[in-house]
């Protein structure tokens, strides 16, 4: 997300409604420092996992060399950005253990996801 | 990297348990990912994740400083029990010939040396991390790299030639053997350490074997220096060696740090040798990097970036606590030089991220998403593809994922030229390179891998994804939003039909039903096509454009994904389909006269569509012909082999009059007659 003024705060907000929606009310989460070349602040999500936390996405506030390469004014133009993989995320949600399930396209698997 | 606890609390007085400094690194950017209680040793070991952006974390005492930081706690450097004196020793001769490769270099000699094993001590955390205790001496190198992150190297003195030593470029085809027993064979692009006749380490990699200490050794050289980092990384690649040194090379050391873990190296070895002789002021070579910039620090960035405000002064305690030199500039500044070891540190932004982990992310309050009003514009690919999904799946289909990139195999097998296609140059898997221009291979491929697995009868799939087009010169291949479909083995038996198995008329069905969906419902038309993967095949026409292709799969293929039963396949580009000229409904009066219907049963061959023999009667007579519609086909029974059994129903109608007796009789003998004409129908 890019604008004038997005923050890490925003990044924040929009990451807990993201992940309330997907996992339910109760899901809980904490943000850890981490480094990205493109992204600083870096931080990467954590979500409770029976009695472990299981990292779940990457995200940051958009690097201003990032913004500067492309041609935005780096002090004009601020944004955030977040990466998830697809497979772990339904893996997750809906308790699949295996992510070659995805890609086997086997009818037992399909079926139980109409 | 493994770190010992129990020697980082030399740095940090912490009281805290493992498992909490585990959790304070983890939450403040040093992610701890394993704890391993080691009972033998009566310590725990943390595997730490340093990132690159770190690799001053490469050290315990840099593990150390962080822990202090985030705990608010001194840092408390080694301190020898007894001064280091320098003096005069026998001579060594320093030179830096390549300066990009080493921007700086130091040596000192250590005389008279009589060592044995290193101290107890030592040796427990050198196991306590995987190390091999040998002597004094190596141990000596490979504890100040793991405390200070600075690679040493111990010489032994008399081994080295001319007793000098010269940083130069190696020369083509020079030879070394090195400490691991490797024989290398040199190239012009390695640096190396050499003495007056030969090179005697890889620099920044690994030591060579006829300099290095032993039990012989009576006078050292301790090497302590800076190596350029992408020279280090491409002499270690090419030679496929990489050590503990070469890994914190490449990474980037602490400059300003050299002469203090050489001094640090050489007070221990004074300490627990059995003796020691003087220690040699340093010969140096080269200049120290320049100390790093000051920052100007606004502190209204923090609240730009993280969207708080935080109190200068906690802000200026946290940098503070990191090792940072911090002043005010102003009344709304700070001016911050980042010490040597921080190279990562020179923007404002970079040291707005240090704020923020130090506090603390989670105590950052998130704010609600913003999302100013917006007129949306409706995405017409995206709205298509929905209802396609829709209407697939409520037909009974379950949606396949299949990668994009296929194997060769099969349009090898089947001899289908591959010179065209789009091919990635660096695969990651080599067996996997094309872009696919086809679904056909990749439906094959699940309809075999469900029929391994006992699935079915009923295999129904579909799939929507980009197929690719042909390699263009220096540009890139057309892409094509596209659905897929297939259909094989058959209908189960249920109590209310038979089991029987699919034909092309429910490949026909799906689509009509996706012909209505884009707007050329009535305007489907097949019209035969010759293809290499299908036995028979018909482009599909919506409204008189190409939209796709579709057939039955020949023997071949299914030969060669091992599948037996009928398989039927169709493609369609969601963007033709998009295209197609939707027209605006117009109504027609209803009929004021009745219809009157006539079947006809006839034998056809096998390749004589129902679709053409449908076309070819409502073109006789388009005025009188409403409608015309297949109600049977079988084969078998008494029907020749190659041949088929269609009846079909014709409903004749005209809007002026009532259609007399005869007057259907008439056109209906005409519409025999042409079928036995045009498609050598055999009346029943």
């Amino acid at each position: 997300m890019v604008d004038e003024d997005v923050t890490f705060a925003d990044l924040k907000g929009l990451l807990y409604v993201f992940l309330r929606r997907l996992f339910g009310k109760n899901v809980e989460i904490r943000f850890r420092p981490h480094f990205f070349p493109f992204t600083e602040p870096s931080v990467e999500v954590d979500m409770r996992w029976g009695n472990r936390w299981l990292e779940i996405l990457g995200a940051g506030c958009v690097d201003p060399n990032v913004f500067k390469a492309v041609g935005y004014d780096p002090k004009k133009t601020r944004g955030f950005a977040f990466g998830l993989g697809v497979e772990r995320m339904a893996m997750i949600k809906y308790g699949i253990n295996d992510i070659r399930l995805f890609y086997e396209n086997d009818l037992r698997f399909l079926e139980q996801f109409r | 990297m493994k770190v010992s606890v129990q020697w980082l609390k030399d740095y940090v007085k912490t009281s805290q348990p493992a498992a909490k400094i585990a959790e304070v690194l983890t939450l403040g950017g040093l992610e701890v990912e394993n704890i391993e209680d080691n009972r033998e040793l009566g310590d725990w070991i943390f595997e730490v994740e340093v990132t690159t952006n770190r690799p001053d974390w490469l050290s315990h005492i840099g593990v150390a400083r962080e822990i202090a930081a985030l705990e608010g706690l001194s840092l408390h450097l080694p301190r020898a029990k007894t001064r280091l004196t320098r003096g005069k020793t026998a001579p060594l001769a320093v030179s830096v010939q390549d300066r990009a490769g080493c921007p700086y270099y130091t040596a000192c000699v250590i005389e008279d040396v009589e060592f044995g094993a290193s101290p107890e001590f030592m040796q427990k955390r050198l196991r306590a991390l995987g190390l091999r205790p040998i002597n004094l001496l190596v141990d000596v190198t490979n504890y100040v790299l793991l405390e200070y992150g600075q690679p040493l190297h111990a010489f032994d003195y008399d081994l080295l030639a001319g007793r000098k030593i010269e940083v130069r470029r190696a020369r083509s085809g020079e030879k070394m053997t090195v400490l691991n027993g490797q024989s290398l064979l040199l190239e012009k692009d390695d640096l190396v350490i050499a003495d007056a006749e030969k090179a005697v380490a890889l620099a920044g990699v690994m030591g060579g074997k006829d300099t290095e200490v032993s039990a012989r050794t009576k006078n050292i050289v301790l090497e302590s220096a800076l190596f350029n980092p992408l020279q280090v990384r491409r002499t270690a690649r090419r030679l496929g060696i990489s050590s503990d040194s070469s890994y914190r090379f490449e990474r980037g050391i602490d400059a300003q740090g050299i002469e203090s873990a050489s001094t640090r190296a050489a007070e221990l070895i004074c300490e627990y040798a059995r003796k020691t002789g003087k220690v040699s002021t340093f010969y140096r070579a080269g200049k120290k990097p320049a100390k790093n910039k000051t920052i100007l620090f606004p502190l209204s960035e923090i609240k730009v970036v993280l969207g708080v405000d935080l109190p200068p002064l906690k802000v200026t305690r946290y940098l503070k606590n990191l090792g940072l030199d911090v002043k005010k500039r102003g009344k709304a500044a700070l001016a911050v030089t980042a010490p040597s070891f921080r190279a990562d540190l020179s923007r404002p932004v970079d040291l707005v991220e240090e704020v923020a982990r130090l506090h603390g992310y989670d105590r950052i309050a998130e704010k609600a998403p913003r999302f100013a009003g917006q007129a949306w514009k409706k995405n017409e690919i995206l709205t298509l593809q929905e209802k396609v999904r829709d209407s697939m799946l409520s037909q009974g289909f379950n949606e396949s994922v299949t990668f994009s990139l296929i194997p060769d195999a099969a349009f090898h097998a089947l001899q289908v030229p591959l010179q065209a296609m789009t091919r990635i140059i660096n695969p990651q898997n080599k067996e996997l390179s094309l872009l696919r221009p086809t679904f056909f291979t990749s439906f094959l491929e699940v309809i075999k891998h469900n029929i391994y697995h006992g699935n079915g009868p009923e295999l129904k799939f579909f799939e929507i994804a980009r197929l690719f087009g042909e390699e263009k010169k220096g540009g890139l291949p057309q892409e094509e939003l596209s659905l897929g479909f297939c259909l094989a083995g058959g209908k189960k038996a249920h109590w209310h039909d038979a089991a029987r198995v699919f034909e092309a008329h429910d490949m026909i069905g799906v689509l009509e039903n996706l012909a209505e969906i884009a707007g050329a419902e009535n305007e489907l038309r097949l019209e035969p096509v010759s293809n290499s993967f299908l036995e028979q095949a018909w482009i599909i026409l919506f409204n008189g454009q190409p939209t796709g292709i579709c057939g039955i799969a020949g023997a071949r293929l299914r030969e060669f994904y091992d599948v037996k039963v009928p398989v039927f396949l169709a493609e369609l580009s969601l963007q033709k389909m998009l295209s197609v000229d939707k027209k605006t409904a117009r109504f027609k009066p209803l009929p004021k006269f009745p219809s009157s219907p006539r079947d006809i049963s006839m034998i056809v061959d096998e390749t004589v569509t129902a679709g053409s023999l449908m076309e070819l009667i409502r073109g006789r007579r388009p005025d009188w012909i409403k409608k015309v519609a297949m109600i049977d086909l079988f084969r078998g029974g008494n029907i020749p082999k190659g041949k088929k059994s269609i009846a079909l129903s014709i409903e004749y109608r005209t809007d002026d009059h009532t259609l007399t007796g005869e007057e259907v009789a008439g056109a209906h003998a005409q519409v025999i007659e042409l079928l036995q004409r045009e498609a050598g129908a055999e009346l029943r």
